[in-house]
């Protein structure tokens, strides 16, 4: 379980209290410039803030070494670059260095991760001539080669940028599997119908505070159309699944 | 991207050329005589040419390594010491250092052997700290940034040193714009001992951290996320490449382009992993550089080509064609 409070960043972010269960995939929303991305940094302890409290089962991230951070919390940030023409399978392996797996394992997660990600063909491709997704999922696959062996932390930045549909499905797929490990899973997203449709808990930002959190009910169209600023509507499909429709304007 | 590695060749291949190397110059070496205690043979062989080659190998090998540890900092591949004025810094501090203190250097040996690395190095590690600082203040520190930067770094050093240069005594002047060009001239056993002090230090220091060199080149964030201490590793980075940098400049002037070329080559044959990749470039790197020395002594004989010259000429048009291929196929700066 991750458990965070007294999150406070100038005028950018304000969060009393966060908290991520173990099994649990917890989505932030919000719109740009909401504060997701500086939530995650602070999750992360990307960025120190005096006063906050970071803990994972009750040890405090703040206080340990980033290595011994490295092996609890796996995080996927927004932009990565990499210049250098390291193949996918040697990216993707760099996951794995904050660990002390034995060889079997690593390579059963290796072989999982891959293959979960659709990276079997794109092992011995240079980094630098991927295009936008499949240098995103070769990096996703990188955070959860990192993901802890016990019950750990991921957080993910907007994961599902530049996939196309069926990666977006493969990625959130997967991730709904690795409840099973126990890892508490955040991840910020912009699609509210996947939100809703993997998420377990959910937390809606609105210029860097949180405005609600909880369970699947509080999605609803007058609080998301008032923190998006666009009209969205909500509806229930015949399966029971959880749409939502932003109207757009086109004039 | 195999793990072929170059090593084992490659140190046959040095050894083959050093021999060459101490084989090529004015004089006409007879095997029968190098063994003779007192003969003129013995005396061109153990304190002119072998500490010339070793000198020259020696610094290929740094300059490579830390042409590789620069680009690793900067996270760029066309990331130089002597493109981003670094090797500009170094030159300047030792210029200052021969020209204004030059009566002072005279009279005390010891510190003109000590003094004059020391002062490259700060000079090196000074012209460093400014580019890093600069350039970062631009995200993710972008090529052309840094190219920007160093070519003012090198502008103003440049100026500087035509000044100390412009106020210099006959002597000095020739001394300096000799040096400048960079020139195995006047190696001896001494700096040899220094410089294989330094790259041992330096490539097991980088050697140690290779794992994680590569981890720091996802990113700042991407490598604390993944556990690296970023701020001991960039003072590692910045330590070893104005070290190497500063002795190789103090010894032997400006040797341009060797740190772009080398890590190039190697990355091509065996990938950017910093654990294949910095052993490599240290014995590609002394083997280029004990050839240009061949040949700067070859090519005009009995006179020959200052060594740098030579390096500028075949890494100009190198770095013409990198930049060329950058543009072209990944289109972006």
């Amino acid at each position: 379980m991750l458990k965070a409070s007294h999150i406070r960043l100038e005028q950018r972010i304000a969060v009393d209290e966060f908290i991520a269960e173990s099994g649990e995939i917890h989505v932030i929303l919000g719109s740009n410039g909401s504060g997701k991305s500086s939530l995650l940094s602070a999750l992360s302890c990307l960025i120190k803030l005096p006063g906050a409290q970071i803990e994972i089962d009750g040890i405090d991230l703040q206080q340990i070494s980033a290595e011994s951070r490295a092996s609890r919390i796996a995080v996927l940030t927004q932009r990565q670059t990499l210049d250098f023409d390291f193949t996918v399978e040697q990216v993707v392996r760099m996951g794995l260095h904050p660990l002390q797996l034995v060889e079997n394992q690593a390579r059963h997660r290796f072989e999982e991760v891959v293959t979960a990600l659709d990276l079997r063909g794109l092992l011995e491709r240079r980094y630098p001539t991927l295009s936008r997704g499949e240098a995103q999922r070769t990096q996703i696959a990188r955070v959860l080669m990192q993901r802890s062996p016990d019950a750990g932390v991921i957080l993910m930045d907007e994961p599902l940028t530049a996939l196309d549909l069926r990666h977006q499905n493969a990625v959130m797929q997967y991730c709904q599997r690795l409840k099973s490990e126990r890892h508490a899973m955040v991840m910020v997203l912009h699609d509210l119908d996947i939100a809703a449709q993997f998420g377990d808990r959910f937390t809606l930002l609105e210029r860097g505070q949180a405005v609600a959190s909880g369970n699947q009910d509080i999605l609803q169209p007058e609080l998301l159309s008032r923190v998006y600023e666009i009209n969205i509507e909500r509806k229930v499909s015949e399966d029971g699944r959880l749409q939502f429709n932003a109207l757009m304007i086109n004039d | 991207m195999s793990n072929r590695s170059v090593l084992l060749p490659g140190s046959l291949a040095l050894l083959l050329l050093m021999l060459v190397g101490l084989s090529v110059g004015p004089v006409d070496l007879q095997f029968s005589q190098l063994l003779v205690a007192d003969s003129t043979d013995a005396a061109v062989l153990w304190q002119l040419r072998m500490p010339r080659v070793l000198l020259a190998a020696l610094c290929g090998a740094l300059l490579a390594v830390t042409g590789a540890a620069t680009q690793t900092l900067f996270r760029n591949p066309l990331a130089d010491p002597s493109l981003i004025g670094v090797s500009a810094g170094a030159a300047l501090a030792t210029v200052a250092v021969v020209v204004l203190g030059g009566t002072m250097l005279a009279s005390h040996s010891l510190l003109a052997t000590l003094g004059l690395p020391l002062a490259s190095f700060s000079g090196g590690v000074l012209a460093t700290l400014l580019v890093m600082r600069m350039a970062s203040r631009y995200r993710g520190i972008s090529m052309t940034a840094l190219l920007l930067i160093g070519l003012a770094i090198n502008a103003i050093a440049g100026a500087f040193i035509g000044a100390l240069k412009y106020v210099a005594d006959a002597s000095a002047l020739r001394d300096a714009s000799f040096w400048l060009m960079g020139r195995f001239t006047e190696a001896t056993w001494w700096q040899v001992l220094t410089l294989c002090v330094v790259l041992v230090f330096v490539l097991l220091l980088l050697q140690r951290q290779a794992g994680k060199l590569n981890l720091w080149l996802l990113g700042a964030q991407e490598a604390q996320l993944l556990g690296v201490d970023i701020a001991s590793t960039r003072w590692l980075l910045i330590l070893c490449a104005s070290i190497g940098v500063g002795v190789v400049v103090a010894f032997a002037g400006l040797i341009g382009f060797v740190g772009l070329m080398v890590p190039h080559l190697v990355r091509i044959w065996s990938g950017p992993d910093n654990r294949l990749l910095l052993p490599q470039s240290a014995l590609v790197g002394a083997l280029l550089m004990v050839l240009a020395d061949a040949l700067s002594r070859h090519l005009i004989s009995p006179s020959e080509l200052p060594v740098g010259i030579l390096t500028a000429l075949a890494g100009g048009p190198f770095f013409l064609l990198l930049l060329h291929l950058r543009y072209t196929e990944a289109g972006h700066a």
